[in-house]
């Protein structure tokens, strides 16, 4: 019986491979390149997807970070928020972006609290929907209604911890060739993929950061710094990010209404990590960020500042800054509930003056 | 190192290009066993020892073997290889099963005992490289072969690193005499070679990774109640999932290791166009099939034994295969469950030997179907979290339940089908054929485009390098 994978000389069919390969080579090239050309005519410009190779990386930068190394956590406000550049030039300290879009930033905390190493400085957002996270209580949250594909902390916090050499090299390699190319990719899910292109729907999403082409991640910088805002997106564009938002708000609020004891336990998970951190040297500062319009609204509704945040601040060892308390931290968001890209460096600079002072 | 990583590419460029630099032979295999260690290493170093440990004891003992007549001394001799090689593989992968199991008897027996906690890390491929170093030991025994006369080649057949972490299974009457004579591939291998790899890494990449894992990872990942229809899919694409990553890998490593020159055992001959169990088993991971075939069903009677005996091998040796892909009783349930599909089969042979229906092509390709049924009906307990998820899953295909929530889309089942539909019909159209003969009528300049298509799809759709599913056994 012959087989399907051919492993003897007598069956392999002669042919002309120098010439096969060769055709193959240029095919491949040249669909590429009209595949870079299609999607930059379309105002898709390729960046590398967030993933946990990349968190891994950045990750590995906090390792032994002392008081000159600032790392981020928190979720994509953070991501969005903060500008790297920014705070080098403020502060004169590194900067290191560990914020996961659509996660509680407990994981990251306590991550950071268990390495020894770590005696750098935390600046946590903290926001009240981590209430909801699963790492705060033992339940599932149903994300049937979610609009973003939410990824999962503990997961690449996981994969940090299991990297090995051939992962580290990988990475590696990865960055050198998207820093040579990139391009869109189909991603995780390549019919849906195909479907919307074929459609042409995945040309609106693409604008959104929320997953481009396949759903396969959100798009992001190197630093892991998240683009977004009026320069790259419409008006109307915008408002349909909004309705995003209000519903994604909306739907947990409903699903769960939070509590001030739920909250409570929230701090009581936090408090030991601060204090872990804190007494090798280290330094936690929880930060709310800037939201805006009827979003504030809906999380003053679900969540009023005076039972829940103020609690927070009493409660915790660390310094706590609300941007309510701050006129320049004070902008108004697209979508209501992330900062236009543009207003990051503006904000990254009044947020570290705030707690650096003036330099 | 994966197949499907950049990492993987370079290594394999610098070693073709090393292998063809015209160095001596002997120079060539060193070059290879020490690629092959960096291969293994590169997941994790510590374990390289373990690999060294397994490499010399059988040396010795087969070298050792030969020194003597007296067949009850080489018995021993033998043993010492047996209770070695098992040792490793039952401290390693079963150590915390058997654990587990022992405090749950102790438990049920009224007696409170709790071990040390302790991890035990799975090695990676160490189910493979056992089986290729106890079937040296093994042959030589028997003597159907001779000790190998170089200790290079010999740690190059334990080490080769195409075969190392997920087989093909190599015998050394098939890898040892390759190494006699310098092997370097001729353009017809490289070509054909190189095409093997895009082949398979289109199937892993592509099919399973990018269209048919998605959905049945949605399906066995679901909180709620799983409905009959999903329950049924998820058994499907599963099935179609393990065939691509695992025929996916079994490609690559025979197209990496023909790109060197080196000739590897088939280990695929499209197992979904096969009429009943044993022919699925002929087909399906041939490598492994053969292995318990010698190894174990004939020495412990084969056929030879009479009809229940006959009946008690086959279950048996299914029921130890189910235990060497992992070690929970999910895989043992799944062993048992092949052994009696085996059992089955050969009682409704004895039945309806006289009846004419069943060489018609209609019966024959609906025995082909329920072959095809009953091995994704399997996989459920080779996928699932554990024996009661697998049984949650068993009973929604009965129970005609709506799912609670629809976790992936239209354009995705729609694929998901077609690759399925298009697995059991190009098996069953090349059965008895080739994909050389299927590509030998084709001009060089439409394989081109089949190859570039192939390449773009594996490039635009490279996500997450996912790990292939027989990694973990």
């Amino acid at each position: 019986m012959h087989s399907f994978t051919s492993n003897s000389n007598d069956r392999i069919r002669v042919t002309h491979w120098g010439r096969t390969w060769i055709a193959t080579v240029l095919i491949v090239l040249v669909a590429i390149a009209l595949w870079n050309m299609f999607w930059i005519s379309h105002r898709v410009y390729p960046l590398p997807k967030d993933n946990p190779d990349l968190w891994v990386y950045h990750r590995q930068r906090a390792v032994n970070a002392d008081e000159n190394v600032i790392v981020f956590i928190g979720a994509s406000r953070t991501q969005i928020a903060i500008d790297q550049q920014t705070v080098r030039d403020v502060t004169g300290k590194e900067s290191v972006q560990l914020a996961i879009a659509g996660e509680s930033p407990i994981p990251t905390l306590r991550n950071l609290a268990e390495d020894d190493s770590f005696r750098g400085i935390v600046i946590s957002d903290l926001p009240e929907v981590a209430v909801y996270g699963k790492d705060t209580f033992e339940y599932e949250l149903d994300i049937k209604n979610s609009v973003i594909p939410l990824y999962n902390a503990n997961e690449w916090i996981k994969s940090y911890k299991k990297r090995n050499l051939a992962d580290k090299l990988e990475f590696r390699l990865k960055g050198f060739a998207s820093s040579i190319i990139c391009f869109p990719s189909l991603g995780k899910n390549a019919p849906d993929a195909l479907y919307n292109i074929s459609t042409g729907k995945v040309l609106d999403m693409n604008k959104f950061g929320l997953g481009l082409i396949g759903q396969q991640g959100i798009n992001t910088y190197f630093d892991r710094t998240l683009p977004f805002g009026g320069d790259t997106l419409t008006e109307e564009e915008l408002k349909m990010v909004h309705e995003i938002q209000i519903k994604m708000f909306g739907n947990q609020y409903e699903m769960d209404r939070p509590t001030v004891e739920r909250y409570s336990v929230l701090i009581k998970k936090i408090e030991p990590l601060v204090q872990r951190i804190q007494a090798r040297g280290g330094k936690v500062i929880f930060v709310s960020y800037p939201i805006s319009g009827d979003i504030w609204e809906l999380n003053e509704k679900a969540f009023p500042r005076k039972q829940f945040w103020n609690l927070f601040a009493s409660k915790t060892s660390a310094r706590t800054i609300h941007f309510k308390d701050y006129p320049q931290l004070q902008f108004e968001c697209p979508d209501g509930s992330h900062l236009d890209s543009k207003d990051a460096p503006a904000f990254t600079k009044a947020l570290m003056e705030i707690i650096f002072g003036n330099k | 190192m994966l197949f499907n990583s950049l990492t993987f590419i370079i290594f394999f460029a610098i070693v073709l290009i090393l292998h063809n630099i015209p160095f001596p032979w002997k120079v060539k295999k060193f070059n290879l066993l020490i690629a092959s260690y960096i291969f293994y290493a590169a997941w994790s170093p510590p374990f390289v020892i373990l690999l060294w440990v397994a490499t010399i004891i059988d040396w010795f003992v087969a070298q050792w073997m030969t020194k003597t007549e007296d067949q009850k001394k080489r018995k021993r001799i033998l043993l010492i290889s047996l209770v070695a090689n098992l040792g490793m593989l039952s401290y390693f992968k079963y150590g915390n099963f058997l654990l587990a199991n022992f405090v749950a008897l102790m438990k049920h027996l009224g007696i409170s005992y709790q071990p040390v906690e302790f991890h035990i890390i799975l090695p990676i491929g160490i189910s493979f490289y056992t089986f290729v170093t106890l079937s040296y030991t093994i042959d030589v025994y028997r003597r159907k072969i001779k000790p190998a006369n170089s200790f290079l080649d010999y740690a190059l057949l334990i080490t080769f690193f195409p075969h190392l972490v997920a087989g093909p299974i190599l015998r050394a009457s098939q890898f040892l005499p390759q190494c006699l004579t310098p092997k370097k591939a001729n353009p017809q291998q490289l070509g054909w070679g190189l095409m093997l790899i895009v082949f398979g890494l289109f199937d892993k990449v592509v099919l399973a990774d990018g269209i048919v894992a998605p959905v049945a990872d949605a399906i066995f990942g679901m909180k709620g109640n799983v409905g009959w229809s999903q329950a049924w899919l998820g058994s499907f694409a599963f099935a179609a999932q393990v065939f691509l990553d695992f025929n996916g890998y079994s490609l690559c490593a025979i197209g990496a290791a023909m790109c060197l020159g080196f000739v590897f055992p088939d280990n695929f001959r499209f197992p979904f166009a096969s009429i009943g169990f044993g022919e699925f088993w002929n087909r399906w991971h041939i490598s492994l099939s053969t292995w318990f075939r010698d190894y174990l069903y004939i020495p412990l009677g084969g056929n030879r034994k009479g009809t229940l005996r006959t009946y008690f091998n086959l279950f048996f040796t299914m029921l130890i295969s189910g235990l060497w892909h992992g070690s929970a009783w999910q895989y043992i349930v799944w062993g048992g469950m092949h052994g009696s599909f085996l059992v089955i089969e050969q009682v409704a042979r004895k039945v309806f030997s006289g009846t004419e229906f069943f060489k018609t092509k209609v019966a024959q390709i609906g025995l082909a179907l329920l072959t095809f049924f009953g091995f994704s009906f399997s996989t459920i307990l080779f996928r699932s979290y554990g024996l009661e998820n697998g049984l949650k899953m068993y009973k929604a295909m009965f129970t005609g339940k709506a799912a609670d929530t629809v976790l992936y889309s239209s354009p995705q089942i729609i694929a998901v089908i077609m690759v399925i539909l298009w697995l059991l019909f190009s098996h069953w159209k090349l059965r008895n054929s080739s994909i050389e003969n299927v590509l030998s009528k084709i001009p060089w300049t439409v394989t081109s485009l089949i190859l570039a298509l192939m390449i773009l799809f594996i490039v635009f759709t490279s996500g997450e390098n996912r790990a292939f599913v027989y990694f973990q056994f």
